[in-house]
Parts: C-alpha cells; sequence; structure tokens
C-alpha cells in the first residue's frame, strides 16, 4: 500500500503512564527502513524551540524516515506530575518511545534526535538500548555531575517560591512558616507537597552513570553546538575527548553565532540541513551494529 | 495510565488543527475553549494549560485547546499566518466544542495575544457566556514595540552589541521589508500590521457580560484602569509568568490553583 | 546617613527580579553576571526594565553593549553615566 507521508496522533504507555505524540509514517506503508525518535528539552514539549522539532520531523518524514516526536512525562500531553519528572524517567519515556516506533512500523534502524537535555536523554537510552544506530545530538548539555561545583550553586534559583513569597503578605508568610496557616494552592502550586520541597536529589541527575554506559556505544553519533551556548559548548568540551577516547564514531559540528536553541532562523536552517545529510549519508552507516 | 482527553484534527481553511478535547469528569455545566499565545510563549506556557484542562475537568467545566494554524502541531506556515486567519481557526475550533457540547454554556480562555484573539472573536463566535482573559495584550502596538526591545537584548546577550534599533527594524515592516525572527518566529510585515492594529478596548462592546483579565503576580495601574474602563473584573494569579522561559514547571497543583482563582470564578460570576 | 550605593540598590533590584537565592550583599561588585550567576538574555531585559524603573532613566536601543552588563559595578557605572547626562541636560 502507498500513498502521501501522513501523521497522527498517537499514545502509547511508559512507566505506567500515558505519553502522547505525533507518529509520521512517510508513505501509509508499515514497512519503513528507517525511523527517528525525537526528544524535547528539559521544560518544553515535543514541538520543540520554534517548533523546530515539527519542521525536522515533516522533513525527515517528506525523504522517507518514519519519525516519532512526543512529550515526556509531565510535559505536553502527556499524563505524570511534571514538578516530580526527572533524567531517569525521561530516559526511560525515551526507551519506550523508541519501542513503540518499531512496533508501530518495522523499522530497520533507529535515531535519536535530541535536543538540549533531551540530547542527554538520547545518550542514556544509547547507552543502554543497542538497537539505536544513530544518535543526533543538538546542544547537548555536561551532565549534572559533570558540572563545576560554582556554576551549580549560582544557578540554582527557587523561583516559585521566592515569587510566592512576594504575593503573601509578611506575616501571612511568617504564619505559613511556622504551620498556622493551611498550606495553600499556591505555595502548593509551586513547590508541590511539603516533602517535595527538599527531595535531596537534583532531578536532572541519573541514578545511573550515564557516560560509562555510552561508552560501549557502537553506532555513530552527530554533535551540533553553537558557538554563542555556553553550556553547549562546555557539553563539547567534555564529549569530544570522550568519544576519542572510547572510539565512538562521532562527528562534531559548531554553528557559528548560534544560541542554545538555534533561535536565528539561519542557524536553524543550518542544523536541520546538516542533520537530515548526515543521516541520509548512507555511506557512513556501514558496520553499525 | 488514565487520560481521558481526546486528540484529533479540526478543520479549519483547508487546514489541519490539532486539537485536544478535554472532557469534564461528570456531566459538563460549561465548556471553554483555550487560545494559546504568541509564538514560542506557547511551548512555554502549554503545559499550564494542559494543567489547567485537567484541572477545570474536576470541577465540571470542559474544554478544548489546540494549536492555530502554522503552530505547535498543526498544518500551516507560521508565516503565512494572519490575525484574520486564526480568528478562523478560533470559529472552527468553536464548532466543534459547540459539537462536543450542544447543550453547554461556552466560553473563551485566552493567554496573552490568544487573550486578544479570544476578546476579538467575541464578534465571530457566539453566543459566549464566558471571556477570560489571561494577561492580554492591552495595545499591540506597545507590545510588539516591547518585543523588539527584548529581540535587541537577546542580540546583545549573544553578539555584544545590539547593532539595529526598533524604530530602523519598524520601519522596514512598515514598508513591507523582510521579517523579523522572534524567537525563531518569523514576524511578517502582515502579522506585524495586524497585531499593531489590535487594541483590546475595540472589542468590549461585543463581550460577554462575564468577561474578566487576571494578571500573573502583579497588576498595573495600567491595566487597572482599562478594567475599570471595561467594567471587567481583574484578578491575579500568584504564579510566574508562565508564558516566558523560566525555571517554572507548572504541575498538578498549579493547575489546580489556576482552574480555582483564574477560570472558574469568572465562569460562575453570572 | 550615607545614601546607598548604587551598586547596591541594583543587587537588590537583581536578587528581586531575577529570584536569585541569595542575599544581595553576597554579590560582589565584580562578580560576573552571566557567567557566575547564570543571568541570560530573559535575565538582562528585566534588569534593563527593572534599571528603568528603580533609576527614571531610558534606555536607548543603541545604548546596548554587553559591557554595561557584566558586573554590578560596569551596571552601577552606565547608570551613574546615563544620570549625569540626564541631569545634566
Amino acid at each position: 500500500m502507498t500513498g502521501s507521508p501522513t501523521e497522527r496522533p498517537v499514545s502509547f504507555p511508559s512507566g505506567g503512564l500515558l505519553l502522547r505524540g505525533i507518529l509520521g509514517m512517510p508513505d501509509g506503508a508499515r514497512s519503513c527502513g528507517r525511523g527517528v525518535v525525537l526528544v524535547h528539552g528539559w521544560g518544553g514539549y515535543r514541538i520543540g524551540p520554534h517548533r523546530i522539532l515539527v519542521r525536522t520531523a515533516r522533513l525527515l518524514l517528506g525523504r522517507g524516515f518514519a519519525t516519532l516526536r512526543f512529550d515526556l512525562r509531565g510535559r505536553g500531553d502527556s499524563e505524570g506530575d511534571g514538578t516530580m519528572t526527572d533524567l531517569d524517567g525521561m530516559i526511560e519515556d525515551t526507551s519506550n518511545a523508541v519501542g513503540f516506533l518499531r512496533q508501530e512500523c518495522d523499522v530497520g534502524r533507529i535515531a535519536l534526535l535530541g535536543i538540549c537535555s533531551g540530547a542527554n536523554v538520547a545518550v542514556g537510552v544509547a547507552g543502554m538500548d543497542p538497537g539505536v544506530s544513530e544518535l543526533v545530538l543538538w546542544s547537548v548539555l555536561p551532565f549534572k555531575s559533570q558540572r563545576p561545583l560554582r556554576r551549580r550553586i549560582a544557578r540554582m534559583r527557587h523561583y516559585g517560591l521566592v515569587y510566592l513569597r512576594k504575593a503573601l503578605s509578611a506575616g501571612t508568610w511568617a504564619r505559613l512558616l511556622r504551620g498556622e496557616v493551611r498550606i495553600g494552592g499556591a505555595f502548593r502550586a509551586i513547590v508541590g507537597e511539603p516533602a517535595g520541597i527538599s527531595r535531596g536529589r537534583d532531578l536532572k541527575d541519573s541514578r545511573r552513570d550515564l557516560m560509562s554506559a555510552f561508552a560501549s556505544f557502537r553506532g555513530r553519533a552527530l554533535f551540533v553546538t553553537g558557538t554563542l551556548d555556553p553550556e553547549g559548548m562546555e557539553g563539547r568540551r567534555i564529549f569530544m575527548p570522550f568519544c576519542r577516547r572510547h572510539g565512538i564514531r562521532a562527528e562534531f559540528e559548531l554553528v557559528e553565532g548560534a544560541d542554545h536553541s538555534y533561535y536565528d532562523p539561519a542557524h536553524a536552517e543550518a542544523v536541520v540541513e546538516r542533520t537530515l545529510s548526515w543521516l541520509l549519508d548512507e555511506s557512513a552507516s556501514g558496520g553499525t551494529r | 495510565m488514565s487520560l481521558s482527553d481526546e486528540v484529533f484534527f479540526v478543520l479549519s481553511g483547508g487546514l489541519k488543527l490539532l486539537a485536544v478535547f478535554q472532557p469534564a469528569n461528570d456531566r459538563a455545566r460549561f465548556g471553554i475553549l483555550m487560545v494559546h499565545p504568541f509564538g514560542e510563549e506557547k511551548k512555554c506556557a502549554h503545559r499550564a494549560f494542559v494543567e489547567t484542562a485537567r484541572a477545570l475537568a474536576r470541577h465540571g467545566v470542559a474544554s478544548l485547546r489546540f494549536d492555530l494554524r502554522g503552530c505547535g502541531d498543526s498544518e500551516g506556515d507560521f508565516g503565512e499566518a494572519t490575525v484574520r486567519s486564526w480568528i478562523e481557526d478560533v470559529r472552527a475550533a468553536w464548532g466543534v466544542l459547540r459539537e462536543r457540547l450542544p447543550d453547554a454554556p461556552l466560553g473563551l480562555l485566552g493567554l496573552r495575544l490568544g487573550a486578544t484573539l479570544a476578546s476579538r472573536a467575541c464578534r465571530d463566535v457566539g453566543p459566549v457566556r464566558a471571556l477570560v482573559m489571561w494577561q492580554p495584550i492591552v495595545e499591540g502596538r506597545a507590545e510588539i514595540s516591547g518585543e523588539l526591545r527584548r529581540l535587541l537584548v537577546q542580540e546583545m546577550v549573544s553578539r555584544g552589541r545590539a547593532g539595529r534599533r526598533r524604530d530602523e527594524i519598524q520601519s522596514r515592516l512598515e514598508r513591507g521589508e523582510g521579517t523579523v525572527a522572534l524567537d525563531g518566529y518569523p514576524l511578517t510585515p502582515a502579522m506585524y500590521r495586524d497585531i499593531c492594529a489590535m487594541r483590546l478596548s475595540d472589542d468590549v462592546p461585543a463581550w460577554p457580560a462575564c468577561a474578566g483579565i487576571v494578571q500573573f503576580g502583579r497588576s498595573s495601574p495600567r491595566i487597572e484602569a482599562f478594567a475599570r474602563e471595561a467594567r471587567c473584573r481583574l484578578g491575579i494569579v500568584a504564579l510566574p509568568p508562565i508564558w516566558v522561559r523560566s525555571d517554572f514547571i507548572p504541575g498538578p497543583s498549579a493547575g489546580d490553583l489556576l482552574a480555582r482563582e483564574a477560570v472558574l470564578p469568572f465562569l460562575d460570576a453570572e | 546617613m550615607a545614601a546607598e550605593r548604587i551598586e547596591d540598590t541594583i543587587k537588590k533590584m537583581m536578587v528581586e527580579r531575577l529570584f536569585l537565592k541569595m542575599k544581595p550583599e553576597d554579590i560582589g561588585d565584580d562578580t560576573l553576571l552571566m557567567e557566575d550567576l547564570g543571568v541570560d538574555s530573559v535575565s538582562v531585559f528585566e534588569i534593563v526594565v527593572g534599571l528603568e524603573e528603580v533609576f527614571g532613566v531610558t534606555f536607548e536601543d543603541d545604548e546596548f553593549d554587553i559591557q554595561n552588563f557584566r558586573t554590578p559595578r560596569s551596571v552601577a557605572d552606565y547608570v551613574r553615566r546615563k544620570l549625569a547626562s540626564r541631569d545634566g541636560a
């Protein structure tokens, strides 16, 4: 059966939750040679910054790839409490997304494309799923444990809590802290249940050593970083020698003048075009398991 | 695993718009059409909309949220959208909500430009029994100027200097030359013109009796004066601006807060 | 009583507007805003608006130069120049 490329809304289970996504089938046929799962960043959802994941998925679809962009738990239209979503949960979700794509169309090869922390999630999945043959990593970050301590301290902003303190009068705030008022909606909305204030673990940390697992990745990887993305450049400084040391076939591209999310349309176009040509470069893909 | 909402496409002007209908937990006593904000603000605010819809369902209010053409997962090119085509999309989505809820009163909820679009749409859909505007754009021209200023600050942070001025950018747009990227979304001369022409006060005569404005965090003398002139309710919800890139990830409690303080009081006011 | 230093007013404004989890007095005059405090373009915009509200100055588009926003000291110097030209006009 042949037809034109179609996109349709889909759902699939992960960790007891229902995740939502958009599945793209190149020509209506169930058997497609290659598939791409697109992974969004920490606070975003399946469309990505300025819809870059939508546009990329549609371009890939036009070139014959099956595509799945989806919402991680607690994000977008998926089930789950977003204030509890952690990196390991995101990795589990993405692994299940890969399984779902395999089940929906008999893809021979699966690539993961992730942006920002979505790229880190993709690295996490690649380290445990030998069926992932390609990784496209846009603006990958250093994992939390790899960040310099100074930077970690400086970036902690308890945005919502301070905001709430300003919204309540001093007297009410003091009473709230003493437990004399019932925890109101705004407080709970911003910090979750009281136990959630100090969970003792950073949601962006994994319980596993993801880099060690990634060391045995035998597919190929494309890392793209904007030169004006300080965190991304730090990620590149870590992954470049790591890939070399462990014999991971990786290419590292820089987009001159680009920021973390490629907000300049010229930069976005450069990233997408490079990604497409890299994925379509069949000659580079020989030898993957 | 339990999500009771349904995902499908709404047709508008030959384009498929992605939509999600969230039924009420019991019989729907009200239905709300949710209109998202402009550009990247939509991505930032999306989850807050979702959590609000789910919380509203628990209070007997069904909702339909959808992606305007050229936005989210809908078809269409953002660069070809106009305010008029977006109002057409609001009408199409309203029609689908009415099909789903033939007997319930219906209202509109919008955020930022979505609120201004919702306000404008009151003339075209109907009858609208409630209009809830979250941080609406009151004067399109002033808003665009602020957005262009934000763009210049972004350029300064990226490249060291802004390199251009707002009046230069605006002149070019007014002459129909070129497009400006706001967080990667093209602001075309046509859209620039459309947004500059938008004034919330123009729509007041078409508003339902139950019309209200909600500001995030704090109000301003300007919005207070507007609400007084328009004789609509003004509320403040103690949350950070959900349409701005930030560390704040809304969870079910945020949805509950938004439903209880920023939607329901405006529906029950009759 | 001495008037508050402009640097200290700026630090207080920043902690408040950017929701920084620190006390204003913990920020040094030469603390690098972007590198050490993680200030990004969204935050710089907040700082610009905050400075205009607090000091009653207006920043022109062609005055947006990142050198003015490197540290609390450079922001304060920038504000002093603006105040001088406003008051001297």
